[in-house]
């Protein structure tokens, strides 16, 4: 392997249909190895569309219009279910929001962590039972061996959620779809688990693509951040970047709505008005016209493009000189 | 010391739930009657096919000129009723439980695989269900002898072959709640394949409302068996079974009452015990009755 970086994931223009709406509407991002890419939005802006697509799993009423999903050079759109099936759990896998109803009440968490080895790797049970131990071991489970004979009823929400990611890691994937991976969770249990998954792609080299609608998790944990509004890519940039720097309007009211600790008590906290556009009655232009407070004349009738404005920083907005001042009325 | 005990594993199962006295005794029935008719062989005190002419239809408690002791008498080819009742429970408990088992691996595999698949499998299945259901279930079986003849394993093949829809109903309502849920999702996001999927994910997580159909059958099946030998379409003479021997005594109703009295006991025992067994369970299962 050679020490430039290695793109694991590169989703290229990707578009989802649902009744001829387009959903999901030319996403393209990148995910390096071992990088933490979140992308945030709010319910319904095609983020969980898009992490399902990644799996090809989309529901059925959905479908991949265009784009390219490119996982370690291996295009996932060309692949058969088949071959699609060797894929997922093996080089790109999945953590969901529910631990605990993510796990087979009737199994053992032994059996469980040793089966995305054993249907992969085709090993005998007790070196998929070892490696089950080890796993154990690295997402922080003290007493692993007791632990692997014990059913999910037995075991906390976070410790439930560690187990999902020994089950997600155990074949050491390219990729890592995270979808709200501690919503469930309480906020103590909330920071270990980030700690945890941030430490072990570091140390694996796994890309994490990270779904969540919670900037405090984007702050804990992510590298690079995808601001996702009704099915585009409104923003893209290093984290630091986009917490210090918003320059679309939506990621800006977004990062002013967070309410912070210098806020004043029993003031109202700040919202963006309106609502996300349904589906079908998206315009030409900008989608975030009608809630965009410096919109003009332009974002009515044409889709602003994604254009860099520093360095791995991209925004797609005609007014990216307004934004400045919307951070403004926020702070 | 009381973290310790926090932790010891399996924590539920310390839980032992009062069992109520009539299952206890029903249990013990149970018992007996499988140790009875497993150990036939060895305790019964004739060969049940035997037949002495001279001892026709002789009262229960006669005693032969030659010491033998006819506990509940003999028929009316001179058998011994007690050895051929102790055989006859073989045929009857092999016959449900083999019958049970063809139609439960059938049922269960054809509503898993309906509800797993959807589409056009979904439809094929579940009509098929629907019509075989609404052909009643006896005449259903004695047209299947008529065609293939009677004997034994014709006779489980029969039931079999014409019980599992029960099954394939309440395998596929509980295929359809449980793939929905996030688990069996996560499986297939894991890579296992279907049937890695069906098998240790979804079998197991069904298990419980089929076991209670499982032990209505086969009081059903017991019952079917001694109803299609009393027709003379089940086990064939000379080999007992409660039905066929119920069948001859019949003739015999007023001048030898405990032909058709003994094995009619044992039978309304057996069914009754398995019944109440299955009832119980239900009760223990089924989370609608669970409540209380």
């Amino acid at each position: 392997m050679s020490e430039a970086i290695a793109l694991a994931l590169v989703v290229e223009n990707l578009t989802i249909d649902i009744d001829g709406a387009s959903v999901v509407d030319g996403v393209s991002f990148a995910v390096e190895a071992g990088e933490v890419m979140a992308l945030v939005g709010e319910s319904g802006c095609g983020k969980s569309l898009t992490a399902f697509a990644l799996l090809g799993l989309l529901p059925d009423v959905a479908t991949i219009v265009e784009g390219r999903i490119t996982l370690d050079g291996l295009d996932l759109s060309s692949l058969s279910e088949r071959e699609m099936q060797r894929v997922r759990g093996n080089r790109l896998s999945i953590i969901f929001q529910e631990p605990t109803a993510s796990l087979d009440p009737l199994a053992t968490v032994g059996a469980q962590i040793a089966e995305a080895y054993t249907v992969h790797h085709g090993v005998g049970r007790s070196l998929a039972r070892a490696k089950a131990r080890d796993m154990l071991v690295a997402v922080g489970i003290p007493d692993p061996d007791r632990r692997l004979t014990q059913f999910p009823f037995e075991l906390s929400g976070g410790m439930c959620q560690r187990i999902m990611i020994a089950i997600a890691l155990i074949c050491a994937p390219r990729v890592l779809v995270a979808d709200e991976p501690t919503t469930a969770l309480d906020v103590t249990i909330q920071a270990q688990i980030l700690d945890l998954m941030k430490r072990l792609v570091a140390e694996r080299g796994t890309g994490i693509v990270l779904i969540t609608h919670d900037m405090g998790v984007v702050a804990t944990i992510a590298d690079r951040v995808a601001v996702m509004y009704a099915g585009r890519i409104a923003e893209i940039a290093p984290v630091e970047e986009l917490f210090a720097r918003p320059s679309h309007p939506y990621t800006a009211l977004l990062l002013a709505s967070v309410p912070g600790r210098d806020q004043p008590p029993k003031q109202p906290l700040a919202t963006i008005d309106g609502q996300v556009p349904a589906a079908d009655r998206l315009g030409e232009g900008c989608r975030f016209v009608d809630r965009c407070p410096v919109a003009g004349d332009r974002c009515r009738s044409e889709a602003p493009p994604l254009v860099e404005c520093a360095p791995g920083h991209r925004a797609a907005c005609w007014h990216r000189d307004r934004v400045a001042g919307l951070a403004g009325i926020a702070a | 010391m009381s973290a310790r005990a926090m932790t010891a594993r399996r924590p539920v199962r310390r839980h032992v739930r009062r069992v109520a006295v009539s299952i206890v005794i029903v249990g013990l029935i149970l018992a007996l009657i499988l140790g009875l008719a497993l150990l036939a062989p060895w305790i019964a005190p004739a060969d049940p096919t035997r037949q002495v002419l001279m001892m026709r239809l002789k009262p229960p408690g006669t005693l032969a000129a030659n010491g033998q002791l006819y506990l509940l008498g003999t028929d009316d080819l001179g058998r011994d009723l007690l050895s051929r009742i102790l055989f006859g429970a073989q045929v009857s408990l092999a016959v449900a439980t083999l019958s049970v088992l063809v139609s439960t691996l059938v049922g269960v595999a054809l509503g898993m695989i309906a509800a797993w698949l959807r589409g056009w499998v979904e439809v094929a299945i579940m009509r098929l269900v629907d019509i075989m259901l609404s052909i009643p279930a006896v005449l259903l079986a004695v047209l299947t002898v008529a065609v293939l003849g009677p004997g034994f394993f014709k006779l489980i093949l029969v039931l079999g072959l014409t019980r599992w829809p029960r099954y394939t109903r309440v395998a596929y309502g509980q295929t359809l709640q449980v793939a929905n849920l996030p688990y069996i999702k996560a499986s297939e996001l894991a890579g296992a394949g279907s049937a890695r999927i069906l098998l240790r994910h979804v079998l197991p997580n069904i298990a419980g409302p089929l076991l209670i159909i499982v032990t209505a059958e086969f009081g059903l099946m017991i019952l079917f068996e001694a109803g299609l030998s009393f027709l003379g379409l089940g086990i064939q003479p000379p080999a007992p079974s409660w039905g066929s021997i119920m069948s001859v005594g019949r003739q015999y109703v007023e001048r030898a009452w405990w032909i058709v009295a003994f094995p009619g006991g044992c039978l309304f025992l057996l069914v009754f015990s398995v019944n109440v067994m299955g009832d119980w369970l239900r009760d223990r299962l089924d989370p609608r009755f669970r409540a209380r």
